[in-house]
């Protein structure tokens, strides 16, 4: 079957199964950002803002995103390059798989929060496992680009 | 210092961040045949038959795999030094499977549809076997796991397959028994650790294709490139010279990655079908069917005088290798060699145990290299010592320990599964990291405990550890700077950069010592046809070893442009300075970088100017750490909250403070995860239950309330500009300060990780009981 | 990748149900996220996305929370952050992260009777109705006291708004955990509620330990001990992977008797 989309700001029209998750479709259509670190809701890394907000794509299934708005750091670029910048000042950045995911967390957290405070911050960004920086400088980035943004 | 030691972010954070395609499966060909794995739903069984045809005629697979049908020769999976300390016990396909996930047959189709479904089509008759589950009662067992012939060890490592025993060793320094029969005090304690897993986020990922030169190239996501062509090119037989391996971007590994997974599969397949393959493993399969932490019993003694003199070590090891014995010995002997030399004034230290083979996942390199499990058991052992010799622990530490400018024999007996080398301690800042972090965490303020006005109590503990910069003698690093016209550089590095930077710190020293900035220096790592030889991301080396031959070329270099520069200003290179963009004779005339090279390139002398170093340590100097911990204890419930954890390392120069600190930190909260809740658990047939992030938890952002992390002033004479390694360390001291943290807070000591809310208020329960008889 | 053989975009509630009964192994598709835990191939999956069933409605006395509403958007509801001190919102906060909970349904967690739910145990300490397509209203007890599977759409549960003071405490390793056990104790217009989920069995009330608690003229710290003890005695709790019997007695008598001395405000 066919679904038509909108993928960072442009329309799209693909070829998906039933069963397809719309990580699957998005990797197959080349879209690398969002990687797949469980495809079972547990690890955060495939995360994608659907109309604005985070959802995993590995859980959403892809006939679901007809007619939906997906964005991913692709097209967010010159927000997602202000988290990285901050992420390079506190050395949050390792080896990157989790980065894309906490990116766009953070650009929706800017939308719904701006004003969060670390706890806040950690809370928000609790479903994304990052398994080489201890989670300290993430949240001292993610403040960096809060403050720095608002 | 003008970038080493300076901040700098990472030169690929950006890139990464914005989704570029850059790890290994972003690189796979749209085409690519899918690789799947049929796995032993069994422990331990014998392939009576295999019945593929089925399988075979379904429309889109392309090939299937059983032991039928590929190479038996021997190898170890593990990527380290060669000849390897691993015993070659691994099979690409075997008619034994050894643990439940083990390999059976693989089956490549044009998409994962197909290829499950040719899964369900294979028809395998079993004879199962009883398998060994307990490694304590592994040795001598009924079954024997490796009954197969062709299996070896390839230099004298206690090999004794029919015994079901991996490896073996013993040493010793001075009488043991006879010291401790002489001490005031002696504590003996058994302790257990788990299998951990590494958890990286990034699972294993591998693709191969035949490239227009009908060359194999695989790109795989590997701590280890240089092993993975090597040991391809020995199991399938296939000349080296025809095999590329490219390693890009890699996300996470902690030693899971310091070996082949789907490589071996892969390779066949496009080598088989001449078409592009490739294979992600599924969470699943990361869990149950790569590697995981050597799960150890650890029986330790500790023998002191009554005014607070250590005067004797014993410990004895057995270590689970599970199925396959890959690091199996090495592992084994860091739990001794960088664990007990803390200790360095004892009369005497015995070590020594087996490594056993069970029919459970096998067990790698990990992070820590069974420096993490050692530390546990000596540094309980320590508190408890200490309680019993009424002497405060932080006192007997600072008297017992390592001290700068002093050695231990150890360094000497105990090496990469041979000998070692002697080693004084030209860096140890021990006492520093203990002072420090004492204040950091206002230790006597809080310790042993004190009670909270709602009912908790609240508790701190510590441990220390050290870890090892690279192996002496064994692995080598090597470098090569290329000029390019305009006056840029190319850093080419086989070092492996899994996330942890080592491409960014790379850089920073090859800019230091060319007078540079990094955005002139563009690294790139690793590419076995492209970048010079280097053993990998392993064993804390890569700073260390790597940074050192990059230092040695980029000084090579420096010398280079002089001559040239020397030439084209018509003068003696003596009398030559350089800025790092502008080179001067004392006439005062002068000539760019910039120039220099476009006249190289273009103009006049032409010639390309590349240098290339290597590196080979003589020695590994261990970075040192204390590691101190703030807990808030519910006595009802056995929950605790980590208030905080203080670090404070000495890894030598930090060649760029903010990423040894996220490694540092990494290390602290993966050690957390170990220490804390990271549970392992099998049925009683031997299937692993903990298979995934719901069943297996890993630290998450609220685990851990703060860290402090520090870095003391260091110089390590033979690091590049004075640095150590950190990669490893910070996972160390994690286990045993939660211990004693937990056994200030309650007197419950609790010797089996992990640490779990359960078992302290099981410890509790138990206390209470005992204290009302 | 799951197998669906076949998808149904349905127009109405009233098709969806046709749908539902037509077919014996039709699945209802709310956020998705269990379904695609199963390994089974699915036969016919009727998604209930775009019927209407996404919204919340708060009025005077309740708050009517349609079964396609996500997780998070009902736990950053300000009607729900309102009721008990936000309990509820709590909870569901507990639940995996942001992303997850944007996805997950109301009713796809109520529907499916989890064991470990995080949702149902604290939605006892209030009046709730389900609303079913077919079946009409049901009380939330009634449906968690029925066995076997029902073949109905819930399109809604509505919460009766009371004066309330809640807690709800979930014990687990990490934030993304399942529930070793979970607790939810609350004081309603002067009457005591407690509910204990993960048992490892779906959560229920403790309703003998109720009635008794109503009967204690003046409760005092001891009242409340003993309570978290009757209740250990009177829910059945057990042994899974996960934590032992004895372990989750200690858990719930501990959280028992804080939670009511919690809520009391004693
Ligand atoms: C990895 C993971 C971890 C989880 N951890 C927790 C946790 O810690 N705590 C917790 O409380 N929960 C947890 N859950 C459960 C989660 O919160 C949701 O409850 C669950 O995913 C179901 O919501 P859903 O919308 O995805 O339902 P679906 O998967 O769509 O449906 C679940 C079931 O309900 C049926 N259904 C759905 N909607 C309706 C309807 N309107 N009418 C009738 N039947 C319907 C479906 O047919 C299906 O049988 C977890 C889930 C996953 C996948
Ligand atoms: S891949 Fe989607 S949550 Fe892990
Ligand atoms: S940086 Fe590696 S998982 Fe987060």
């Amino acid at each position: 079957m066919k679904i038509k989309f909108m993928l960072n700001d442009r329309s799209q029209t693909w070829h998906t199964e039933p069963g397809e998750s719309l990580l699957d479709l998005l990797r197959r259509h080349h879209v690398v950002s969002v990687k797949k670190g469980c495809d079972g809701s547990t690890c955060g890394v495939c995360t994608v803002l659907m109309n604005q907000k985070p959802v995993l794509a590995c859980t959403v299934l892809a006939v679901r995103c007809a007619g939906e708005h997906i964005h991913t750091v692709e097209g967010l670029a010159d927000e997602v390059e202000k988290i990285s910048e901050a992420f390079g000042i506190e050395g949050a950045d390792q080896c990157g798989f989790c980065n894309p995911g906490i990116a766009l967390a953070l650009y929706a957290l800017k939308a719904e929060h701006p004003e969060a405070d670390a706890a806040e911050i950690k809370q928000y960004l609790e479903g994304h496992l990052c398994r080489c920086s201890g989670y300290q400088s993430q949240v001292k980035a993610a403040l960096r680009y809060l403050g720095e943004a608002s | 210092m003008k970038v080493v030691n300076q901040y700098v972010p990472s030169v690929d954070g950006k890139g990464i961040m914005l989704g570029r395609p850059a790890y290994t499966d972003d690189l796979a060909a749209p085409d690519a045949l899918i690789v799947k794995v049929l796995r032993s739903p069994h422990a331990f069984a014998k392939i009576v038959a295999i019945d593929t045809q089925a399988a075979e005629a379904l429309e889109g697979v392309e090939l299937v795999l059983t032991h039928k049908n590929v190479p038996r020769k021997a190898f170890t999976r593990a990527g380290q030094g060669y000849p390897e300390p691993s015993p070659h016990d691994k099979f690409v396909l075997d008619t034994y499977v050894r643990y439940v996930g083990d390999e059976v047959a693989a089956v490549a189709a044009i998409d994962e549809k197909t290829a499950q479904k040719a899964l369900g089509l294979i028809v395998v008759q079993y004879e199962v076997l009883e398998p060994v589950l307990d490694f304590e009662s592994a040795i001598d067992h009924a079954s024997i796991i490796h009954p197969e012939e062709g299996i070896r060890e390839m230099f004298p490592t206690g090999f004794e397959p029919k015994r079901n025993i991996a490896a073996a060793y013993d040493m010793h320094v001075g009488n043991v028994e006879a010291s401790l029969a002489s001490c005031d005090v002696v504590v003996r304690e058994t302790f257990h650790t788990q299998a951990q897993a590494h958890a990286m986020m990034e699972p294993h990922t591998v693709n191969a294709r035949m490239d227009y030169q009908d060359r194999l190239l695989m790109y795989s996501s590997t701590q280890t490139p240089f092993h993975v062509r090597r040991i391809l090119s020995q199991a399938l037989d296939v000349p080296i010279s025809r095999i590329r391996v490219i390693k890009p971007r890699v996300g996470g590994g902690f030693g899971g990655k310091q070996a082949l997974h789907g490589e071996m599969l892969v390779a066949l397949t496009t080598l088989r079908t001449r078409k592009p393959a490739k294979m992600v493993f599924t969470r699943q399969e990361v869990f149950e069917s790569s590697y995981s932490r050597h799960p150890m019993r650890i029986d330790i003694a500790l023998g002191a005088m009554k005014d607070g003199t250590l005067k004797a070590i014993d410990c004895r090891i057995l270590s689970d290798t599970g199925a396959y014995g890959e690091h199996a010995l090495t592992v084994f002997m860091v739990a001794g060699s960088k664990v007990l030399p803390l200790y360095n004034k004892v009369d005497a230290v015995r070590f020594g145990g087996q490594v056993v083979y069970t029919n459970k996942t096998p067990a790698g390199a990990y992070r820590g290299y069974g420096a993490i499990q050692g530390n546990f058991a000596l540094e309980s052992a320590v508190d408890m010592l200490c309680e019993r010799l009424e002497i405060d622990p932080i006192v007997f530490r600072r008297k017992n320990m390592i001290a700068e400018g002093e050695s231990s024999p150890i360094f000497e007996i105990m090496g990469e599964g041979t000998e070692g080398t002697a080693m004084s301690m030209e860096t140890c800042k021990l006492d520093t990291c203990v002072s420090r972090g004492l204040t950091l965490i206002d230790w006597h303020k809080k310790y042993p405990r004190q009670t909270l006005p709602d009912g908790r109590i609240k508790s701190v503990g510590m441990a220390i550890a050290m870890q090892g910069s690279g192996i002496p003698y064994i692995d080598m690093g090597a470098a090569t700077i290329k000029l390019n016209d305009d006056g840029f550089y190319n850093l080419m590095v086989g070092a492996t950069d899994i996330g942890q930077g080592s491409d960014t710190i790379l850089t920073q020293i090859a800019a230091e010592v060319l007078m540079t900035t990094v955005d002139r220096v563009i690294v790139y790592s690793s590419d076995s046809d492209l970048t010079p030889f280097d053993a990998g991301a392993y064993a804390s080396s890569t700073t260390y070893v790597s940074g050192n031959a990059v230092l040695a070329a980029a000084e090579k270099m420096k010398g280079m442009l002089l001559d040239e520069a020397a030439r084209a200003l018509g003068c003696d290179r003596e009398l030559v300075r350089f800025d790092g963009a502008t080179f001067t004779a004392d006439s005062g005339e002068n000539i760019s970088l910039s120039k220099l090279s476009n006249r190289l390139y273009y103009n006049e002398d032409q010639q390309q100017l590349t240098a290339t170093a290597s590196y080979v340590g003589t020695k590994s100097p261990p970075p040192f750490m204390a590691g101190l911990i703030e807990i808030d204890l519910d006595p009802e419930t056995g929950e605790i909250d980590i208030v905080d954890y203080v670090s404070v390392v000495d890894c030598g120069t930090a060649i760029n403070p903010k990423l040894a600190i996220g490694q540092i930190e990494g290390g602290i909260v993966q050690g957390l995860g170990m220490a804390h809740f990271e549970a392992v658990k099998y049925t009683a047939q031997g299937r692993l239950i903990s298979n995934d992030f719901l069943s297996y938890k890993i630290p998450t952002q609220r685990s851990v309330k703060n860290l402090q992390t520090e870095i003391v002033h260091s110089y390590e004479p033979s690091g590049p500009f004075g640095a150590k390694s950190v990669g490893e360390i910070g996972i160390d001291t994690p286990p045993a300060a939660l211990a004693n943290a937990v056994y200030n807070a309650t007197g419950v000591r609790i010797t089996s990780l992990p640490i779990t809310a359960e078992k302290i208020m099981a410890g509790i329960a138990a206390k209470k009981g005992e204290q009302s008889l | 990748m799951i197998h669906i053989e076949q998808y149904h975009k349905v127009d109405s509630l009233e098709e969806a149900y046709r749908l539902l009964q037509k077919y014996e192994t039709a699945v209802l598709l709310g956020g998705g996220a269990w379904i695609r835990t199963g390994s089974k191939p699915l036969e016919h999956v009727i998604d209930l996305k775009g019927l209407g069933l996404d919204t919340i409605i708060e009025t005077k006395d309740s708050l009517s929370i349609g079964a396609m509403v996500s997780l998070r958007a009902m736990e950053t509801h300000a009607g729900i952050r309102q009721l008990g001190g936000g309990f509820l919102s709590e909870a569901l906060s507990q639940i995996l992260g942001v992303a997850f909970r944007n996805t997950a349904t109301v009713g796809g967690s109520i529907m499916g009777k989890f064991s470990f739910s995080d949702l149902l145990t604290p939605l006892l300490m209030l009046d709730v109705t389900l609303q079913f397509y077919d079946a009409g209203p049901m009380r939330l007890t009634t449906f968690l006291a029925q066995r076997g599977r029902l073949k109905d759409i819930l399109q809604a549960i509505t919460i009766e708004k009371k004066a309330c003071r809640a807690m709800f405490k979930k014990v687990a390793n990490t934030a993304l955990d399942f529930s070793i056990v979970n607790v939810a104790v609350a004081i309603v217009e002067g009457r005591y509620r407690i509910a204990v989920g993960a048992r490892p069995g779906t959560a229920i009330l403790a309703e003998s330990v109720m009635a008794w608690l109503d009967t204690v003229e003046s409760p005092t710290e001891a009242t409340w001990k003993e309570a978290g003890e009757k209740v250990v005695e009177t829910i059945k709790l057990g042994t899974n992977q996960r934590a032992h019997e004895s372990y989750r007695q200690q858990l719930v008598k501990t959280y028992v008797a804080r939670g009511l001395k919690e809520v009391s405000g004693s």
